[in-house]
């Protein structure tokens, strides 16, 4: 299935380089702030079509996740999780590992170029 | 707004059906609630169906089977809601006046796509980077075990129980006890969930015929009273949400109540949408059958089981009855109508006056579940 040949894979409008590196690229509401991920074309708060490319936080805590068994991926299993970004976003991405998980731990978002766009996913830090 | 009742229910045995077309499920349960109802085919004023993967016109190309053409026809996708959001809507037509009966059905043949995980749509973010519904709901199972201390096995439980309710319903897809060894050795699926966390994928279909209340002994001795029809949305949020707690069955569950005029101390068995183990403990508090943390005691006091106060899910749930998505809510409806009528046999709920059939789902980024529907019915 196409969705699991684009897991852990972004393409190039969805990143921004900020300044320590490579960041998800967000939209900031210009009329009332609001930010979500992926950039949307229309704030979904306020209507305004006037969205800023807003690199997002690079790090944030697990809130939860789970180990993937099942599916047509060579490399199972694997780990999905949602983080909560510092600057308030929620992202689901992929983990670097499998074992040594725990809601609340701090993770660090990981962006590298790969073919066509780039290779994302998410690296415990340390245990909190 | 008039009252509404229910005047006949049916299904079909929920299960795998490989050499049938999703039309052909579907006949023989409307058939079985028309008769059940008393109706003839010149009755039904519009009907209404609900499914996800039958395509375009499965109503029509259902209803010429059984020559039920000219009336309108309308077909309703929402996802594992969507025969109950059919449901709703067809109750809105009889409330309304517009129409005096009603027929409702749902199906679905999820065997057609060969096992595994039910396909999602790509256009999706989160779907397209690999989300999964069993991802989705075991990362509430991973958060609500870390808040409440909830264990695997405790967990597991959900399925015995399930099962062991299933073995007493001739339509459920699972006809047999497991252990918890079994739930615990399966393979594993999403962790904290081995395969016998999650419902399995089936094909099935149910049917129900609805009438003003005012003509409804017409048809049928001793209708089922709709005292609520309760649809919803998940809110979305872009930011932080609190996975433990589904906002959109918590919320539709108010509405629902305040609706019926009842609260959860008066009903008497619950249908609730137990897709994996983790939603129905998750459910038990949305619908304020207990607190924050305290689900598990009523599934390992048996409250929750047959006997106890506070029946759920005797059909064996989506667990062991099987979820054809499309066709689960008016399942879900047709066996609280059989269990207010005391037809029930070996899983019988003694007395069962009120009762409740929640249905939820469809995965999409941003908000709890993409729907809700909430019907609650009284003899």
């Amino acid at each position: 299935m196409a969705m699991d040949q684009r897991a852990g894979h972004l393409e190039p409008g969805h990143v921004i380089a900020g300044d320590a590196g490579l960041h998800l690229k967000g939209g900031a509401c210009a009329s009332c702030g609001a930010l979500a991920f992926p950039k949307p074309a229309i704030c979904s708060g306020c209507l305004s079509e006037d969205i800023a490319d807003a690199p997002l936080a690079g790090g944030g805590v697990l809130y939860a996740y789970s180990v993937i068994h099942v599916g047509r991926r060579p490399d199972l299993p694997y780990a999905v999780g949602y983080v909560d970004l510092a600057d308030g976003v929620r992202v689901f991405t992929e983990l670097t590992r499998t074992d040594g998980l725990c809601p609340d731990m701090k993770v660090a978002i990981e962006i590298s170029p790969e073919a066509e766009g780039y290779r994302f996913n998410a690296a415990p830090v340390e245990a909190v | 707004m008039r009252p509404v009742s229910i005047i006949g229910v049916g299904m079909i045995p929920f299960g795998k059906y490989p050499g049938k077309d999703t039309a052909d499920l579907a006949w023989p349960a409307i058939k079985q609630a028309m008769e059940d109802a008393g109706t003839d085919r010149d009755d039904i004023g519009i009907a209404y169906c609900g499914s996800v993967y039958g395509g375009m016109m499965i109503g029509q190309r259902t209803l010429t089977r059984l020559g039920m053409t000219g009336k309108p026809i309308i077909n309703v996708e929402n996802a594992c809601s969507s025969s109950s959001s059919a449901f709703h809507q067809a109750h809105m037509a009889v409330a309304s006046g517009a129409y005096d009966v009603a027929l409702v059905f749902g199906v679905d043949k999820l065997s057609q796509f060969g096992g595994g995980t039910i396909p999602l749509v790509d256009e999706d973010w989160e779907i397209s980077q690999g989300m999964l519904m069993p991802a989705l709901y075991a990362m509430r199972a991973c958060r609500y075990m870390h808040e409440t201390g909830l264990t695997t096995e405790q967990l597991a439980g959900v399925s015995v129980k399930a099962r062991a309710m299933g073995a007493h319903n001739p339509d459920a897809q699972f006809q047999k006890e497991i252990s918890l060894e079994e739930v615990m050795n399966a393979r594993p699926i999403a962790d904290p969930f081995t395969l016998l966390h999650c419902c399995p994928t089936g094909d099935g279909a149910a049917a129900a015929v609805i009438c003003a209340g005012d003509v409804a002994h017409k048809f049928e001795a001793a209708p089922i009273k709709i005292l609520a029809s309760d649809l919803c949305t998940g809110t979305y949020l872009t930011g932080y949400r609190d996975m433990t707690v589904p906002e959109i069955t918590v919320r539709g569950a108010s509405e629902a109540y305040e609706e019926a005029g009842v609260g959860p101390e008066d009903i008497d068995v619950a249908e609730i949408h137990d897709a994996f183990t983790i939603a129905e403990l998750l459910y038990y508090e949305a619908f304020g059958f207990c607190g924050r943390g305290e689900a598990i005691r009523l599934l390992e006091d048996g409250v929750t089981s047959i006997g106890g106060a506070k029946p759920v899910n005797p059909s064996g749930g989506l667990l062991s009855k099987g979820h054809p998505v499309g066709a689960t809510g008016i399942a879900q409806i047709t066996e609280i109508t059989r269990q207010l009528r005391g037809s029930c046999g070996a899983r019988q709920v003694e007395g069962a006056r009120t009762g409740l059939a929640h249905a939820t789902g469809g995965g999409a980024m941003g908000m709890d579940h993409g729907a809700c529907s909430i019907h609650i019915l009284q003899r």
